[in-house]
């Protein structure tokens, strides 16, 4: 391991622990729940929004008949991200109070969402919880409270994290070599496309490169702050990628889904390509959610989380020796070192707390007979899908709010050419390999 | 969209003088000194890893003496 000193935030400040923390601790508490028969009082906390048409008489029935859910769902979350917030240092007090109108926010595009009309438009709680974030956020100054519970990536961990208790690890074991197989063979070609594009076409420098093929090919954001420090790329550059990536994840996230309908894809098929064309996290959860079954969120899953973003810590390190020694012209024993602590470091460690989770669920399940094992998925793992559920809108709203056109257009033609061509390489070999090379098993996942 | 921190530390069996020479260079132009055990390293906000490095090979320090982190992180709002 490294002998760097940890200079940056220690562990119990970042955002990956709390959202273990957060969404393993839910996990938990549901699960004892059921055990020690408080399951009612857990299924209170998971606030459902039934399907309504013409007049809202359905939905105010349902809040008339668990007049506590509401209350009960954001005093859960406000308690446990205002204990994170404390710890890691943000003003908890804007940040109670920015979380309280996000949680309003998400109420209304929930009902919204639910709406039988707006369903038969696709515009599901998710594309609206994105639409209805944008246009405010670009055209409302937002004030500062307000912006300062809009924490997307905090969210979208929560989220990831109790997936995962949706998720059997038996599923993850088994999909798990040929998800890493398929993102292998994409993420490795668009790197490549991209970087000799950046470099050879454009003739922009190898770092530069680099860190905008990780965010078109590894796991977007996360990929180019990670790939970006590895390499040792300039602050400028690693800007322009995340601007490149954030630019094509929204357009995917509306793109994908579409396609996915039109060309007839099955639910499974359609996440497991979303899952590999995708470029960043938040944004393909809400594209795999706006497919409208859960067996996309499943592969969008398996493919994103367990076949892409696991290996972030690899390609840092594989870079890093790239950057220096052939990148800075040096021979091995003339070069700076690198160690393999780099692998651990980039490593996105609320991934962890995923596979934790799927674990816990998975082994409740191994223990119990088939009838208890029944109860338990509708008493236990049912809230904790509703509670992602609210997860993911609050990352859509989030993403909404915090998307600034006029902040991502500050880049030149080069870099916006370079991950294009990346793109153009990336979306329909994704489309092949999971709608014609994987599509038998793709669609086995239930 | 991004903040940073640069992380120099002495590599290999870095003798104490040159050790101290790596020190007086990358606090002259701020780098902070951070020990730990027998460990000290150096860090800065401000310097990018690219122009610390390019400094320290300036001042005669080769890139087997040294190694450098570089860190970034997302600011606000960043997906």
């Amino acid at each position: 391991m490294s002998n760097i000193a940890p200079i940056a935030l220690p562990w119990h400040r970042r955002e990956d622990t709390w959202a273990i923390f957060i969404a393993l601790g839910l996990v938990l508490a549901v699960t004892t729940g059921f055990f020690l028969g408080a399951s009612p009082f857990v299924g209170a906390t998971a606030l459902t929004i039934p399907t309504w048409s013409g007049s809202l008489a359905k939905v105010a029935a349902t809040f008339a008949a668990q007049p506590a859910g509401p209350i009960a769902l954001f005093a859960v979350f406000l308690l446990a991200f205002s204990a994170a917030s404390a710890v890691i240092g943000w003003d908890v007090g804007k940040y109670a109070a920015g979380f309280a109108l996000l949680f309003v926010f998400s109420i209304v595009v929930t009902v919204l969402g639910s709406n039988q009309t707006l369903k038969q438009w696709q515009l599901e709680t998710p594309l609206l919880a994105l639409a209805v974030g944008m246009l405010l956020g670009n055209s409302v100054t937002l004030p500062g409270w307000f912006q300062s519970a809009l924490r997307t990536e905090f969210y979208v961990k929560v989220g990831i994290i109790l997936l995962g208790a949706t998720l059997p690890f038996t599923i993850i074991l088994q999909a798990g070599p040929l998800a890493i197989a398929q993102a292998t063979i994409v993420a490795v070609t668009t790197f490549a496309t991209i970087y000799f594009a950046a470099t050879r076409l454009f003739g922009l420098d190898p770092r530069f490169g680099a860190t905008l093929g990780a965010g078109g090919s590894i796991c977007g954001v996360s990929a180019a702050i990670a790939i970006g420090g590895a390499c040792r790329a300039e602050k400028s550059h690693v800007s322009v990628a995340i601007s490149m990536v954030i630019l094509w994840a929204v357009a995917m996230i509306f793109v994908l889904p579409l396609w996915a309908r039109n060309l007839g894809l099955e639910p499974g098929v359609a996440g497991a390509w979303i899952g590999t064309s995708e470029f960043a996290d938040a944004a393909g959860f809400a594209a795999a959610s706006a497919v409208g079954d859960e067996r996309a969120i499943k592969t969008f899953t398996l493919m994103k989380v367990v076949g892409r973003d696991m290996f972030v810590g690899v390609w840092a390190l594989v870079v890093a020796l790239l950057s220096v020694t052939i990148w800075d012209r040096k021979k091995s024993g003339e070069a700076e070192r690198v160690d393999v602590g780099e692998i651990w470091r980039r490593f996105p460690k609320f991934i962890l707390g995923f596979l934790a989770a799927s674990l816990v669920v998975t082994f409740v399940l191994a223990s119990i007979d088939a009838k208890s094992g029944t109860r338990f998925s509708k008493e236990a793992i049912a809230p904790l899908k509703t509670l992602r559920g609210w997860a993911f809108t609050w990352t859509f709203l989030s993403i909404g709010f915090t998307t600034r056109f006029r902040e991502l257009t500050r880049f030149g033609w080069r870099p916006f050419a370079a991950f294009a061509v990346g793109v153009i390489v990336n979306v329909p070999l994704g489309y092949w390999l999971s709608a014609h090379v994987f599509a038998d098993y793709w669609n086995g996942v239930k | 969209m991004v903040s940073h921190v640069t992380t120099v530390s002495p590599a290999g069996e870095l003798a104490e003088p040159r050790v101290n020479e790596l020190a007086g260079a990358l606090q002259a132009i701020g780098f902070r000194v951070h020990r730990k055990r027998q460990h000290v390293s150096f860090s800065s906000e401000t310097v990018e890893a690219h122009a610390a490095k390019a400094y320290l090979r300036g001042h005669g320090f080769r890139d087997p003496e040294f190694q450098i982190v570089l860190e970034y992180s997302r600011l606000w709002g960043i997906m």
